[in-house]
């Protein structure tokens, strides 16, 4: 079974008097493991395509199936709790907490799922903050590290719960050429190590480079009906690049 | 929880300028909240310290003996048998005192006159009085003499008398006659605000002989408890038995014995009727001050707390609008709606308790410096008002930590609306708007 299917989605915004629409009859599926881009320019719907994949919006027409769920069925909660459980978030902007440091806002996710014990939870932390090369950097703020260090630890908050599927949005658009290539670096590692599925909204042809498979979209609708395999490039599984 | 409370108590230290604006505004509600309630609660002090030293037990025993319906007289009847019955009341009296009440009358010195209250005293049996009056000069043992009395300094200074000096005492007996008492100043004690400034004593002997009483019948019985917050519960019980054992009741109010006898010269009764009263009974209308001087302080604080719950707003809404990113993630994340909720109201709760139990340490520390320094109060009128001729503050601090809680439950109650706005942030609020 997909991890994602969308099935004739359409997404519509209000704007004043006149209605957007931000995504047109939109059929996609996305396999499990799989290390995908959905590429297009600015205002195209990749990011209303990822947040309805990410169970943050919902659709005006056609379904959208997360691991198997129906999200418009779902309720508030429900969703919150796919959310917790399911996916992992990568933002552009890093957003993490900016008063934790970088072994709190690893576990936050954790800590929000309750049924981790704090043995379990120290483990999965100290695991993934080596995985991501910061173990050095335990005890420090956000504001004490590098744009490609709080994307590294934004990694490693999106993947400490195990999440079947790793949603991020623009994940290197804030970092510079050689640390971009870094994070892209490592995310591919995670996902060839974990099986994690992971997939990006982009406009940067660097990321395109080293996706799997690139949805392209412009204009609210994909450019390959069906999802179709636009480019695609081996799945290595390369050592992360200390760069950050 | 607590890693959300942690994230709460950084974002308030993280905001420095803020939260010292928003802790500095709910710290100074406190404090004035805190030293208000010190001064009145100073002022209680001082009333019950006064009260039960110059005019009252904590439960007093005293009434009313009418000879016709127009003439009533402060009188209990053979007080030995109503004592007895008081005494076998309550394990919690500690000691019964005995006053005879007087008239309202004149002092008259070789050179001016005053009105004054006149109390008659068994000073050899009335420790109350002794323990707690401060003489300046001579000595109070010397009540024990009759045709002597003890005056308060302000009493002797506008009399211009002082220690040996004779006074003439006018009294109005309950048949209408007009007796005179001259009797020499025994003692000058200190004065213990408004009521010393009215009231002078003398020996139990020398007023029964000047109001024409006798001596097995007295004013009023003053009972002491080991624990004065018993008092409404004590004089309860001393009414049951009161009643069981036979005698006339009068029913309770919060006057002055002065005041009642007033009324009860327009009722239709001759005989004996006993009245059960406490210490704030007897303080009437000043009792009111208190209340009234809580009730303010209740008020203004509820008003500044008004511009608070303003200043809330705005500050947390600044907050949710700058952290929107950051709540969308944690939304998106996986973080609920009431943890979003929880951590914005903790945030406000954590200031406002950092800032009022500054604010009530401040109070406490100026409560201290200004008892300390023993501050005098010349004017009458102010003693009058104050109980004291130095102004006493006093914490109490089941009143503080009530104050303390209350801020803080209003402003948590505050930031409800801000932190019910967090909680709606999309989780979508975290992605980018460019694609």
């Amino acid at each position: 079974m997909s991890i994602v299917a969308l099935v004739g989605v359409d997404k519509d915004y209000p704007l004043g008097k006149t209605t957007v629409h931000a995504l047109r009859g939109v059929d996609l599926t996305i396999e499990r493991g799989e290390f995908s881009v959905i590429a297009g320019p600015s205002g195209s719907g990749k990011t209303t395509l990822l947040n309805l994949i990410g169970c943050v919006d919902t659709a005006t027409r056609g379904r959208v199936l997360v691991d198997g769920h129906d999200t418009a069925a779902l309720s508030e909660r429900a969703r919150t709790k796919l959310r917790l459980d399911t996916l992992g978030f990568i933002f552009q902007s890093f957003n993490l907490i900016p008063v934790l440091d970088v072994y709190q806002n690893v576990e936050f996710p954790l800590l929000l799922k309750r049924d981790v014990g704090k043995v379990e939870r120290k483990r999965r932390v100290f695991e993934l903050v080596e995985r991501v090369g910061l173990s050095g950097q335990l005890r420090q703020r956000p504001g004490e590290l590098s744009g490609g260090q709080r994307q590294r630890v934004a990694i490693a908050r999106a993947l400490v719960t195990g999440p079947k599927l790793v949603l991020a949005d623009e994940p290197t658009a804030n970092l510079d050429s050689a640390t971009g290539h870094a994070i892209l670096e490592l995310m591919r590692e995670m996902n060839a190590s974990n099986g994690t599925t992971f997939l990006f909204s982009t406009h940067d042809p660097q990321v395109m480079d080293v996706a799997q498979r690139v949805v392209r979209i412009a204009d609210g609708r994909i450019a390959q009906p069906g999802g179709g395999v636009s480019h695609a490039t081996p799945v290595a599984a390369p050592a992360p690049a200390p760069a950050g | 929880m607590g890693r959300i409370l942690l994230i709460a108590l950084r974002n308030v230290f993280t905001h420095t300028r803020r939260s010292l604006l928003l802790g500095g505004a709910i710290a100074f509600v406190t404090f004035l909240l805190v030293a208000l309630f010190a001064f009145s609660s100073g002022l209680q002090a001082n009333m019950l310290e006064s009260a039960t030293t110059l005019v009252s037990g904590h439960v007093n025993v005293g009434g009313f003996y009418k000879v016709s319906p127009a003439v009533a007289r402060p009188i209990v009847i053979d007080y030995a048998k109503v004592e007895a019955v008081v005494r076998a009341t309550s394990p919690h009296i500690r000691a019964i005192s005995r006053r005879a009440r007087g008239g309202f009358d004149r002092v008259t010195s070789p050179t001016t006159s005053l009105m004054n209250a006149i109390a008659g005293v068994d000073i050899a049996s009335d420790g109350q009085l002794r323990e707690r009056l401060e003489i300046l000069h001579g000595d109070i043992d010397a009540l024990r003499e009759p045709g002597t009395a003890l005056m308060f300094a302000r009493q002797a200074k506008d009399l211009e008398v002082g220690v040996g000096d004779v006074v003439s005492i006018t009294g109005l007996t309950s048949r209408g006659i007009r007796n005179r008492a001259d009797v020499r100043v025994a003692a000058i004690a200190k004065d213990m605000g408004g009521l010393s400034q009215i009231l002078t004593f003398i020996p139990e002997a020398t007023l029964n002989t000047l109001y024409e009483l006798r001596p097995e019948n007295t004013g009023v019985l003053m009972v002491f408890l080991d624990d004065r917050d018993l008092a409404n519960a004590v004089a309860k019980d001393i009414r049951t038995a009161l009643r069981a054992a036979g005698y006339d009741l009068m029913e309770p109010e919060a006057k002055p014995f002065w005041q009642k006898q007033q009324n009860v010269e327009r009722e239709d009764w001759t005989g004996q009727q006993l009245d059960v009263s406490t210490w704030r009974d007897e303080m009437g209308q000043l009792a009111d001050i208190v209340d009234a001087l809580d009730g303010f302080a209740i008020a203004f604080t509820f008003i500044l707390m008004l511009v608070i719950i303003i200043g809330i707003w705005n500050t947390l809404f600044m907050a949710v609008r700058e952290r929107t990113p950051e709540i969308g993630a944690l939304r998106a994340i996986g973080m609920s709606r009431m943890r979003v909720r929880f951590m914005f109201l903790a945030e406000a709760g954590t200031l406002a308790l950092l800032a009022a139990v500054s604010g009530a340490l401040l109070a406490g520390l100026l409560v201290a410096a200004l008892n300390s320094a023993g501050i005098a109060v010349d004017n009458p009128q102010l003693q009058f008002v104050l109980m004291s001729d130095t102004l006493f503050l006093h914490i109490d601090p089941a009143r503080v930590a009530i104050a303390v809680l209350v801020i803080v439950l209003f402003t948590a109650l505050a930031a409800l609306w801000p932190a019910h706005r967090a909680s709606k942030v999309q989780p979508g609020a975290a992605m980018s708007h460019a694609g």
